[in-house]
């Protein structure tokens, strides 16, 4: 499975932040984006979710050798800050989010069984969401897409404001579902990138540029990464 | 200082060059021939800098033309006509001078006032606090002046005095109100105390000017100060002691003081939008509680109905709503109370005054009727009832494609949850006015039903209405503001509908038809046009 970008285009006014975005993502990589603040990734992801319409190019995804425009509902979104109903709890969140995808469930498995394999307390569960911790709200999100499994999961910023062991939870649940998914994160943090990453693509001067393997390992991948970056005049300054 | 008031100048205009270019881009349809990169062109940016100068004085100008023209001119011309002549005039000094001279005096003080400008100049850009306040100042008075001359002697001579009184009147205020910042200044320097702060004070003040200004209008005196103030000698002093204020206030050594009291960086009047944004969700917070739905009541498997009944959608609007009764169920109640307070203030009059308030034709339905829809349009529940399902439920879900992907199933469940409380509070509505035509006794029992009839259609309408609107031009932002001109101008032009009904006067029977028809044809518009649109429409601004 692939999902091909085709001369993403966006426009803002007389700003252009995506201009021409081309790329190739496959299942089984997990690809991290960086770029600098305002450099359009989120941007680049509100195309591929439907939030925002693209105002040229196409995105498309290729299953078996069988190549269609990519859907809203083959996306999952898992923002930078959780959005979730505050006057809920997490398992009536979660059971209204089944009962609505009842066509999407493959296994027979209980609200329960889900929340057992985010360790999430039963007593955590039933409360509020609007009680929940930064973290727990991003597991939640995170939830919605192994029960509904969409093609392609986009994280925005998705690991920047966990304590240590939501961070490590969050990274082996990303390499879990890897080979299920097409896994794009993005970020602005090196470490993680590099940590967690198979592949690096660089969101600069509103295209991408993949970077190379070699590169991604190598002691100088962090100065060669800002050299290739300073010059962006999309990216907010400061 | 001719720096400072040079920089000062340039502030403000580019600033209001700004707002100029930022609103004329949000114009529907012609907005999107003005470029962005207008606000960095200098040259072109000079062009709307004239244009902010004309603003910024037919601001000042109109701004003290409705504020005369509303609070003083239109009550002094409202007297009977008996009292007129030079009486009228009076009337209208006495309460300006109440309103400009006592209220104003006491609850305005420039130089203690917090400003985000006085913030943004002397906090940011370091510039001296004196040289500052005394530009301000200087600006402030000028503008006072020049723009109150015109309007002055426009309503002098509107009230049948000599329009040049109009110039006295604009100097013995603008020389006042000098005075005024002078003294707060001092009492302030003196003892550390900030006259416009205190709320009680400046309050009492305000509410006693008010009371003392429109006195008149009931049959008693005024100020015999009034008349002193028309003549020049007295309207001499007041300018002659400005002046000399304005002298001490360019000489007053502790500007820093002000401003450091004034311009704190946490004060919330210093960022007006988001103090408005502030209280708005303060308006929309609510205690969330299961309100008789234990939080782990739904522990049952997916699809499986919940105790309260439903899934899905169903499901977590009924848990929506259970959890916000304050918006939706309350509502109700509230004016279900009203129409129980109507109905027994109504009976009560008619026992007290008996025959002479039953005759009037003003019981029947075909007099009633043309009333109705402007009523209803206040009375139904709807806005609030859409501002709190966007700021609870649909703000974050809206980011999802499949909630959007489902707006025809949740405005459907909405609806008829929305028409179901509209139906009871106009049900309680039909029967007080029932009640009472009943108790006039002129009223037949076919004309009641057709009353009850056309409140019952409007209230479905009105549901409708508030629902379509908000799934299909979804106006607010996450800080709940309304950015939507076609949302505002359909608002209008419903409200306009209304009115027009009042001066159309049509019967009673052909409203409550036309509001039936009305209300079917926009029920199903609604559905359709949300279930095709609602993907693309229903989303976060």
């Amino acid at each position: 499975m692939r999902l091909i970008l085709e001369k993403v285009t966006k426009r803002f006014g007389d700003k252009t932040v995506l201009a021409g975005v081309d790329g190739e993502f496959r299942q089984g990589r997990i690809y991290g984006l960086l770029g600098r603040n305002g450099a359009g990734k989120t941007t680049l992801f509100n195309c591929l979710s439907g939030e925002l319409p693209m105002d040229g190019g196409r995105a498309m995804l290729e299953e078996d050798g069988r190549a269609r425009p990519l859907m809203e509902e083959d996306v999952g979104y898992v923002h930078s800050m959780p959005l979730l109903p505050e006057f809920l709890t997490g398992y009536e969140f979660v059971k209204f989010f089944m009962d609505i995808n009842r066509d999407k469930l493959a296994g027979d498995e209980r609200i329960d069984d889900w929340f057992d394999r985010m360790r999430l307390t039963r007593e955590d569960r039933h409360r509020l969401i609007k009680d929940y911790s930064h973290g727990m709200k991003n597991k939640i999100q995170m939830l919605l897409f192994l029960i509904t499994k969409p093609p392609v999961i986009l994280l925005d910023e998705p690991l920047t404001s966990f304590d240590v062991v939501v961070a490590l939870e969050m990274k082996q649940l990303l390499r879990d579902m890897k080979e299920r998914h097409i896994l794009i994160f993005s970020t602005h943090i090196l470490q993680l990138a590099s940590d967690l990453c198979d592949e690096l693509t660089v969101l600069h001067n509103g295209v991408l540029s993949p970077v190379s393997s070699d590169l991604l390992r190598s002691p100088e991948f962090e100065s060669r990464l800002i050299d290739m970056l300073k010059d962006d005049p999309h990216a907010a300054n400061g | 200082m001719l720096r400072t008031a040079d920089i000062l100048l340039s502030i403000r205009l580019s600033s209001a060059a700004n707002r100029i270019i930022y609103y004329a881009r949000r114009l529907p349809l012609v907005g999107r021939a003005v470029p962005e990169w207008l606000y960095g062109d200098r040259d072109l940016k000079k062009a709307f800098t004239v244009l902010a100068w004309i603003a910024i004085i037919a601001g000042h100008l109109l701004g003290k033309a409705i504020y005369l023209g509303l609070f003083a001119a239109l009550p002094a011309l409202a007297w009977p006509a008996a009292e007129a002549g030079e009486d009228r005039l009076r009337l209208f000094v006495h309460i300006f001078l109440w309103l400009s001279f006592v209220s104003a005096g006491v609850a305005m003080a420039t130089a203690l006032e917090p400003k985000r400008e006085k913030w943004v100049a002397v906090k940011l850009m370091r510039m001296a606090p004196g040289a500052y306040m005394r530009t301000h100042f200087a600006f402030k008075y000028t503008l006072y002046f020049l723009t109150y001359v015109p309007n002055l002697m426009l309503f002098v001579g509107v009230m049948g005095g000599p329009p040049p009184m109009g110039v006295l009147l604009a100097a013995a205020a603008t020389g006042w109100r000098l005075v005024c910042e002078y003294a707060h200044l001092q009492l302030f320097a003196r003892t550390g105390k900030i006259v416009i702060r205190d709320n009680v004070l400046v309050w009492t003040v305000i509410g006693i000017s008010c009371a003392a200004a429109y006195l008149p209008l009931t049959g008693a005196g005024w100020a015999p100060v009034v008349g002193v103030l028309l003549k020049w000698p007295a309207a001499g002093f007041l300018a002659a002691a400005g002046a000399a204020a304005a002298f001490g206030l360019a000489r007053y050594p502790r500007y820093r003081e002000a401003v450091d009291a004034a311009a704190r960086r946490d004060d919330p009047m210093l960022d007006f939008g988001r103090m408005m944004a502030e209280a708005r969700e303060a308006g929309m917070r609510s205690d969330v509680r299961p309100h008789g739905i234990p939080l782990d009541a739904a522990a049952v498997s997916p699809g499986e109905p919940e105790a309260g009944g439903g899934t899905g959608y169903a499901f977590l609007n009924r848990l929506f709503f259970a959890r916000h009764r304050k918006f939706l169920a309350r509502p109700v109640w509230r004016r279900v109370a009203l129409s129980a307070g109507l109905a027994a203030a109504g009976l009560a009059a008619f026992g007290l005054s008996g025959d002479r308030l039953r005759a009037l034709a003003v019981w029947e339905t075909d007099v009633l009727a043309p009333y109705v829809p402007v009523f209803m349009s206040l009375y139904a529940i709807g806005e609030a009832v859409c501002r709190a399902m966007f700021y609870h439920c649909d703000r974050p879900l809206m980011r999802y494609g499949f909630y959007r992907r489902a707006a025809a199933v949740h405005f459907r469940i909405r609806l008829v949850r929305l028409a179901g409380c509209n139906l009871a509070a106009g049900a309680a509505l039909a029967l007080a006015a029932a009640a009472v035509q009943a108790a006039s006794g002129r009223v037949p029992a076919r004309d009641m039903l057709l009353l009850a009839g056309l409140v019952l259609m409007l209230s479905v309408l009105f549901s409708v209405h508030h629902l379509a609107m908000y799934y299909l031009l979804q106006p607010y932002t996450t800080e709940l503001n309304v950015r939507n001109p076609f949302f505002v101008l359909a608002s209008a032009a419903v409200t306009g509908l209304c009115w027009a009904c009042v001066f159309i006067r049509p019967s009673a029977a052909a409203l409550a038809a036309a509001s039936a028809v009305a209300a079917a044809a926009y029920g199903i518009a609604a559905l359709f046009l949300v279930h095709r649109l609602g993907i693309r429409t229903f989303r976060v601004k």
